[in-house]
């Protein structure tokens, strides 16, 4: 085969593996929600090796007291999501200060993989509480 | 183009796009700032391309991360946390109290308290990270605290900063919104590391790397979001989008987003 057709099926051969790795994946999701007054936890789930894993903060309402009790006036406000997995002896974690429409994302290494765990820490701009609403997603190829 | 131009030209387009949102609002139309997020897999550019025939303005997002505090200092301040209401969530639905680590007292020497129910634990060391050590080799220690306890472990020990996410739009012109004055920004905000309590070693595989950008600082944020500028950045990947519309457009908009995901965001804008 001359050199640049050569060339051109490599490229197809790359573009059909890439378009194949993206459309073959499959998404699984899971909400999270409750009141954030200092530390929330979420999990553990066990998820095996996903491909890719997304948090997408759905809603998150400030409230003026402790316990999610009275909605303060301002929205806005953030708080520090963490999604770690673990399998024994290894860690992965991405953690990020997120408000409403907002995300974060990682590509866990499959070899060690396990079980997931979300926690939510009232620390990046501090209110009595939030009350939070957040979805999962898990693509597995 | 040299970069003045450059910078000029952009900032003549960002000029022009205010003043055509600006000219919107002022015939009496309501804005809307609306979001959706597709996701690194998802059709963004075609979500785009239906979306920016109903908007006033249309862009793809990504996300990018912003450092806010330096790693040892945000590490203390979670330690420091008040253990009131903590909870876990099972996935079975249930919610029970979650048990708690403290840091009661910080220097000569670090007191570290666990309680979970009627047991209460406490771990002293020399420093901080001996005392963490010290809970990570407890067998009456919870799983889920152990998790918690080596994020912080790593955080301290590598100094890896607290972020706060960012919407990285391709305005191509430096705009910054967020803290000032220049913003140490980071694509990934991923930690991979083997921890080994046994005998007190961490290997990290992978720590987030940030770069300083040069960014023109707009104010401390654009509609409630930090924003980075995209194009000053390599790597970005286009997770969703981002458009302001007049609220008679809201509803078509909104109908065009759920094709391609559930996850929306809409919010008024003065």
């Amino acid at each position: 085969m001359p050199k640049p057709q050569l060339l051109k099926t490599a490229a197809l051969a790359v573009l059909v593996f890439a378009v194949a790795v993206v459309y073959s994946l499959t998404v699984v999701r899971y909400t999270g929600e409750g009141c954030v007054t200092t530390a929330e936890g979420w999990g553990p789930l066990s998820v095996g090796s996903p491909y890719y894993v997304s948090l997408y903060v759905n809603s998150l309402i400030p409230y003026s007291r402790m316990f999610c009790a009275s909605p303060a006036f301002a929205t806005g406000g953030k708080l520090l999501y963490v999604v770690r997995i673990e399998a024994p002896g290894y860690a992965q974690t991405a953690s990020a200060c997120l408000g409403e429409g907002e995300s974060l994302g990682f590509y866990p290494n499959p070899y060690y993989s396990g079980y997931l765990i979300v926690i939510a820490d009232n620390k990046c701009i501090v209110r009595p509480s939030y009350y939070t609403r957040f979805t999962l997603s898990l693509y597995y190829d | 183009m040299t970069r003045q131009v450059a910078i000029f030209v952009g900032v003549v387009l960002a000029a022009a796009a205010v003043a055509v949102v600006l000219g919107a609002g002022g015939r009496g139309a309501e804005l809307y700032l609306v979001s959706g997020y597709l996701g690194p897999f998802g059709k963004v550019d075609a979500a785009l391309e239906e979306l920016q025939k109903h908007a006033v303005w249309a862009s793809w997002v990504g996300s990018v991360f912003i450092a806010i505090e330096d790693g040892k200092s945000a590490a203390l301040r979670r330690l420091s946390m008040s253990c009131e209401g903590r909870q876990i969530r099972l996935p079975n639905g249930t919610v029970k109290n979650a048990p708690c680590l403290r840091l009661e007292q910080a220097g000569g020497p670090y007191v570290l308290v666990y309680r979970d129910g009627s047991k209460t634990l406490r771990f002293r060391g020399d420093t901080l990270e001996d005392a963490l050590w010290l809970t990570l080799q407890h067998d009456e220690v919870d799983e889920m605290t152990k998790g918690w306890v080596e994020t912080i472990l790593l955080q301290y020990l590598f100094d890896v900063p607290l972020f706060s996410a960012a919407w990285a739009l391709p305005f191509c012109n430096g705009t910054y919104y967020g803290p000032p004055p220049r913003p140490k920004v980071a694509v990934d905000a991923v930690i991979r590391a083997f921890i080994y309590p046994e005998n007190k070693t961490v290997k990290p595989e992978e720590l987030p790397r940030y770069v300083e950008l040069p960014l023109r600082p707009l104010g401390p944020s654009w509609f409630g979001h930090y924003v980075v500028d995209a194009c000053t950045l390599d790597n970005v990947r286009k997770e969703g989008v981002v458009a302001i519309v007049t609220k008679d457009k809201v509803e078509t908009v909104l109908k065009t987003l759920q094709k391609y995901t559930d996850m929306i965001h809409i919010k008024p804008i003065k």
